[in-house]
């Protein structure tokens, strides 16, 4: 990689702004298309996510921005960017929402497969109502068309 | 910011596909805009990106939940595959699937009356179907199945004997699916001629044919197949060209990897890698275990392949802390004289170390060496290259140069 000491700017929907070094900010490939295409100023406007957020994301690019290395696929290092992983979720499903939503947003996979795992991981094994009460999910069924959508997927469960 | 970046930034939103008006809302809402999270507000992708973490069981939970859910939940990526092996499939639930599988490419199912089941799902674009338990599988069946999914490229039925199949449905699929590339089918009934022959002239891409304990098969037949590659007929019966069973295949593994090892026959140079490759995949172990078979062609490819294997140092090291010099030694033994050739040809490989020169004697491999060339003698001449080579590598040792001897004097 060219000069991995080149920094670039981002700057938040609350107006904060970033200063990284250009490997963390092209784990993102809308950023990394942005700077490519030739179409940022003196700094990379990212108006979706708040500075809280879009601090957070740039703390796991740092992280993982050497796992595409030799060094990073040593499955020490792996195991403990999992651990660190791990952590990194560990919030609440506001702040994992958020997470996700700038995850597709600035088109960052690993961190999009993380998040959705850690969400999918909460939905295991649980009831249709659970799933409700736990994810704040509004039942908008009519009760037939939720006889309906019950016989649908009664197979699944046999 | 500037227009154009902004004018930008918008385009690389309106470029990403899958993504609703809705979603376009959505992802300018942050914790700061809503009290609460509202789940159901997350774009499409990633809906069904989670989906795709969950089993079926989790996927119909969360699709129940509401009517977003279940309208992602029912996108066509989540159904090009369907693996059914641990639900029961019957016509009921193929029902309830059918409006879910207009995509569906590959299936996996177990145990079934599921012929109708199957056709109950309308998957027109199926191209791989795979069962567990096809007992009840007519001719009858199979032949509406391969005419329903004329798309089909993959059919395997298997372990459990497919009792009730025999040449009529191979027919039919042979008309009905010109795309076919594998067909592997366990226990069936009857292949005759004239089904395999219309497999031959209907399915150009046919690669892979597997009739395994089948009763009665037209072995004639089979080598108008041009096109296939791999074909086993494993524990069939009543095959004229004699012993042909699952031996066969493993025999044909064996070669496989003695030739993959050695690249120049002529000269028995190895490719370092794979010798190291296979070396790492406990292909050792396995090559010694098929020699252990009481089969004589899998006793000889494996010897073989084990012999050549152990040009390398390190898999001849391998190969002697694996128990093999006793294994080769007890081949060596062999009445069949492939067997015994490569067996020497093993010993000889691994004569060359000093380290294993001890344990070739203790296994008897001296003895086994010497009575070879006694028992050959008239004849194979590779044969007794392989054991004087390995003799001569043994008797450069002093203490055992003298047990050759002794033994050589005793045979005269």
């Amino acid at each position: 990689m060219e000069s991995t000491s080149k920094k670039v700017t981002l700057s938040s929907s609350d107006g904060r702004t970033f200063e990284v070094e250009e490997a963390v900010a092209f784990q993102s490939q809308t950023i990394k298309h942005l700077y490519e295409a030739g179409c940022t100023g003196d700094f990379i406007p990212v108006p979706n996510v708040t500075g809280d957020i879009l601090s957070m994301v740039l703390r796991y690019c740092e992280k993982h921005v050497d796992s595409d290395t030799a060094a990073g696929k040593e499955s020490f290092y792996v195991n403990k960017l999992k651990g660190w992983d791990a952590l990194f979720v560990k919030v609440d499903q506001s702040i994992l929402f958020d997470l996700i939503l700038a995850a597709d947003f600035l088109n960052i996979k690993s961190l999009m497969d993380l998040t959705c795992k850690t969400v999918a991981s909460m939905m295991k094994g649980k009831t249709t109502e659970e799933i409700r009460g736990t994810f704040n999910i509004k039942n908008d069924y009519t009760p037939e068309a939720e006889e309906m959508v019950r016989r649908e997927n009664q197979w699944a469960f046999e | 910011m500037s227009r154009r970046v902004r004018q930008k930034r918008e385009h690389s939103w309106g470029e990403k596909t899958n993504i609703s008006s809705e979603t376009l809302d959505c992802g300018s809402l942050t914790s700061a805009t809503i009290s609460g999270v509202d789940w159901t507000t997350l774009p499409d992708d990633t809906v069904i990106q989670l989906f795709s973490y969950l089993n079926y069981r989790d996927r119909a939970s969360l699709a129940s939940t509401c009517q977003t859910f279940r309208l992602l939940s029912s996108s066509p990526c989540l159904w090009g595959s369907l693996d059914l092996r641990s639900h029961r499939f019957d016509t009921g639930a193929a029902v309830s699937l059918s409006p879910r599988c207009k995509n569906l490419q590959r299936l996996k199912f177990h145990a079934a009356g599921s012929a109708d089941a199957l056709l109950s799902l309308q998957a027109r674009e199926l191209r791989e179907i795979s069962g567990d338990f096809c007992r009840d599988i007519t001719d009858a069946a199979l032949s509406v199945i391969a005419a329903r999914h004329e798309m089909l490229e993959s059919v395997h039925f298997g372990p459990d004997a497919c009792e009730r199949i025999s040449s009529d449905a191979i027919k039919a699929l042979a008309y009905c699916c010109p795309r076919l590339r594998r067909l592997w089918m366990s226990g069936v009934k009857e292949v005759n001629g004239d089904a395999t022959n219309a497999l031959a002239e209907h399915c150009k891409k046919l690669e892979d044919v597997g009739f395994v304990e089948s009763d009665n098969i037209d072995e004639v037949a089979l080598g108008n197949l041009n096109s296939v590659k791999f074909l086993s007929v494993a524990g069939t019966r009543n095959l004229k060209w004699g012993s042909a069973a699952q031996e066969e295949v493993q025999e044909r593994a064996a070669t496989t990897v003695a030739t993959l090892v050695v690249i120049d026959d002529e000269n028995a140079t190895d490719d370092c890698q794979r010798a190291e490759a296979i070396l790492r995949g406990d292909g050792i172990r396995l090559l010694l275990d098929l020699a252990r078979s009481c089969q004589e062609g899998l006793q000889s490819e494996a010897a073989k392949a084990i012999a050549d294997l152990s040009i390398d140092s390190k898999v001849a090291k391998a190969v002697a802390e694996s128990g093999g010099i006793n294994i080769l030694a007890n081949l060596a033994k062999s009445m069949n004289r492939l067997v015994a050739e490569e067996a020497a040809g093993g010993l000889w490989n691994i004569s060359f170390g000093d380290d294993h020169k001890g344990a070739i004697a203790e296994a008897c491999g001296i003895k086994a060496l010497v009575d070879l060339i006694f028992k050959w003698s008239s004849n194979t001449d590779e044969l007794l290259e392989h054991a004087t080579g390995a003799l001569a590598n043994l008797g450069a040792d002093e203490k055992r140069s003298m047990e050759v001897v002794v033994l050589v004097e005793s045979m005269l």
